[in-house]
């Protein structure tokens, strides 16, 4: 079946992926090596690995792998199931505002370091920047939701252009603020705003997990109603689809995940516009397949892409959101090339 | 059967329609027909729950319009638009097996599948099954549509003994069921909806080609200016009068051969004489 290869072949892509990543890096780990540590780890001997190596696989390597994978996947499906929304291939979670508002309420934080928001970092430590970044997501979407809403009902065109207006908001306010800014300050918001896995932890890992596996469970049940939209809005309708209710849950779980993502990562762009539209050329347009397909093949590009960031300029470390646009923009570019010749066939 | 009363709908200061009134039965083609802006897309719409209730009342069985559920409403009403953008590039089986959406949850069954097979047959795009649907053309993706408009309110037993008449109520709406087809699949379709009413269907089209419409539907409903200004059989409505008064131009009239309906000669001179 058709569905299936497309799902194990991404299936093992990802693992693919997660495994060299784990093991390329300053300090090299073998295959074997790998295989020994995590036999160790379930009890068996500690023979054939440095303890150095164990170290950096359990407590550097695999939380940032495992970050990356979330990430990836939720930046993936999330904009996915955007499109399906907006009925429009081209959307991204990006276009309501989610990674403006995280990053300029980011932003705020670094610049201003509010008395307020320091006296909160030494109680939830280096979390209350993501805390702060994800209320910004939140916030952002919801004003462009609002603002979208004529009559009771969320207008699809009107949440667009609204989206587009409060990300200029967002953007200019933000350069406000990042003029206002000290050199350190500079650096650490630059940094931030084009995306790092660099500061992946376990406790970041938990912290972002809930946000990303919940809509992960939710996005794909709205399949069928995906799919059904693609007709249209009123079509969707008389096919028994309650698409008031499809939008608000499709804003909502999207907006979750990807404020998670941004708030821990910092903004990577091109994922969420990119990975779905490269499945539908093998894959078609059904959200059932395309909704999984998204997130493992997003998780897979993303801890490969992490891998080339911190590897291609070692010791030091390229933001992956520079990693992500050098390759999502000529692809793209591909893909619209490509697309216009099919038209004008 | 549906019951129309006192339907008024204004936007704006615009009144749109104005004391409709009419019942489409179960069992028989209905046709709107009227002059651009006459308000026949906007009574389809009514109908279909696109555009709110604002003044009047209609009645699907005799049950308020607005008393059904989405759900339950999508399982015995399909509808037939005119506007058929599809924004992502789904394959025309696909898109058929939508219609079966408010019959299953998760997967097809066997069923779905058989039915949808079947709707593609009727709507003669069987061989289109694999294609993606933004490469057809104009005519093949409106029958793609029909046949997701046909999947959606066909049961199982219908596939078995396609003649017999249907148990429940079900309706069919469809908005310019035939523009931008050819010849040949205008004809097809119209038969084709012709059959589901003699089944039992309650079936209501709005149609601009007069001839057409007099040859196939049962009972013709002519609007002008958010008014009824005539319904009944063709007969009774297709008359050079209604036709100048809704149209604003003089026709001849003649008898069809076979069918014994009207049949619009058009008058090139303007100086019409009517023989109807």
């Amino acid at each position: 079946m058709k569905q299936l290869t497309i799902i194990s072949f991404l299936i093992a892509l990802l693992v693919a992926a997660v495994i060299c990543s784990v093991c390329i890096g300053a300090v090299p780990i073998s295959g074997r090596e790998l295989l020994a540590i995590v036999i160790h780890r379930f009890g068996g001997d500690a023979l054939g690995f440095e303890p150095q190596q164990e170290a950096i696989f359990w407590i550097i390597r695999l939380p940032r792998v495992l970050l990356g994978v979330l990430v990836g996947a939720s930046l993936a499906v999330a904009g996915a199931s955007m499109q399906g929304l907006f009925r429009n291939p081209l959307a991204d979670p990006g276009l309501i505002g989610v990674s403006a508002g995280a990053s300029l309420f980011a932003v705020i934080m670094i610049v201003l370091e509010v008395k307020v928001f320091t006296a909160l970092s030494g109680l939830i430590g280096f979390y209350a920047l993501s805390v702060f970044a994800f209320a910004g997501a939140v916030i952002t979407t919801l004003i462009v939701y609002r603002l979208s809403k004529t009559g009771g009902k969320a207008v699809i065109a009107t949440m667009l252009l609204a989206g587009i207006a409060i990300n200029a908001l967002a953007g200019a306010l933000t350069g406000l603020l990042t003029y206002a800014a000290t050199d350190a300050q500079l650096r650490s918001i630059v940094f931030w705003g084009l995306g790092s896995l660099g500061g992946a932890s376990w406790e970041s890992v938990a912290a972002v997990a809930p946000f990303v596996l919940l809509p992960m469970i939710a996005l794909p049940r709205l399949s069928k109603a995906l799919n059904a939209l693609a007709l249209g809005e009123s079509e969707a309708t008389y096919l028994g689809v309650n698409v008031k209710a499809l939008k608000r849950q499709v804003v909502v779980w999207a907006t979750m995940a990807v404020g998670a993502s941004v708030a821990v990562a910092g903004t990577i762009g091109f994922i969420g516009l990119v990975i779905p539209h490269l499945l539908r050329l093998f894959a078609g347009a059904d959200h059932k397949l395309i909704l999984p397909a998204s997130a493992l093949l997003g998780a897979a590009v993303l801890t490969a892409s992490d891998l080339l960031s911190r590897t291609v300029v070692a010791p030091s470390e390229l933001p992956i959101g520079i990693i992500t646009a050098m390759l999502g923009t000529p692809f793209f570019l591909w893909i619209l090339i490509k697309e216009k010749r099919r038209m004008s066939v | 059967m549906i019951q129309v009363s006192h339907l008024s709908y204004c936007i704006g200061q615009k009144q749109l329609l104005a004391d409709v009134s009419f019942e489409a039965q179960a069992g028989a083609f209905t046709a709107i027909v009227g002059a651009n802006g006459a308000g026949k897309s906007t009574l389809l719409k009514i109908l279909c729950r696109d555009y709110p209730l604002q003044q009047g009342n209609v009645y699907f069985h005799g049950k308020p319009l607005h008393s059904f559920s989405n759900m339950e409403m999508a399982k015995i009403r399909a509808v037939l638009s005119q506007q058929q953008q599809v924004s992502l590039p789904f394959v025309c089986e696909e898109l058929v097996m939508m219609g079966r959406y408010p019959h299953f949850n998760g997967h097809p069954t066997k069923t779905d599948h058989e039915i949808v097979a079947f709707a593609m047959r009727q709507a003669d795009v069987a061989h289109l099954q694999g294609r993606v649907y933004q490469t057809l053309s104009g005519g093949e993706q409106q029958r793609v549509q029909l046949a997701r408009v046909l999947a959606q309110i066909t049961d199982r037993r219908e596939i078995i003994v396609p003649q017999m008449p249907i148990g429940t109520p079900k309706y069919l709406f469809l908005d310019e069921p035939i523009t931008g087809l050819d010849l040949l699949h205008q004809y097809h379709t119209l038969d084709l909806v012709r059959q589901l009413a003699q089944k039992g269907y309650c079936v209501v089209a709005v149609l601009h080609d007069l001839n057409l419409a007099a040859q196939y539907a049962d009972h013709l409903i002519m609007l002008k200016k958010g008014r009824v200004i005539a319904a009944g059989s063709p007969q009774q409505v297709m008359t050079c009068e209604n036709i100048h008064r809704v149209f604003g131009v003089e026709v001849n009239l003649m008898q069809h051969p076979e069918l014994g309906c009207p049949f619009i000669v058009n008058v090139r001179s303007r100086q019409a004489v009517c023989h109807s």
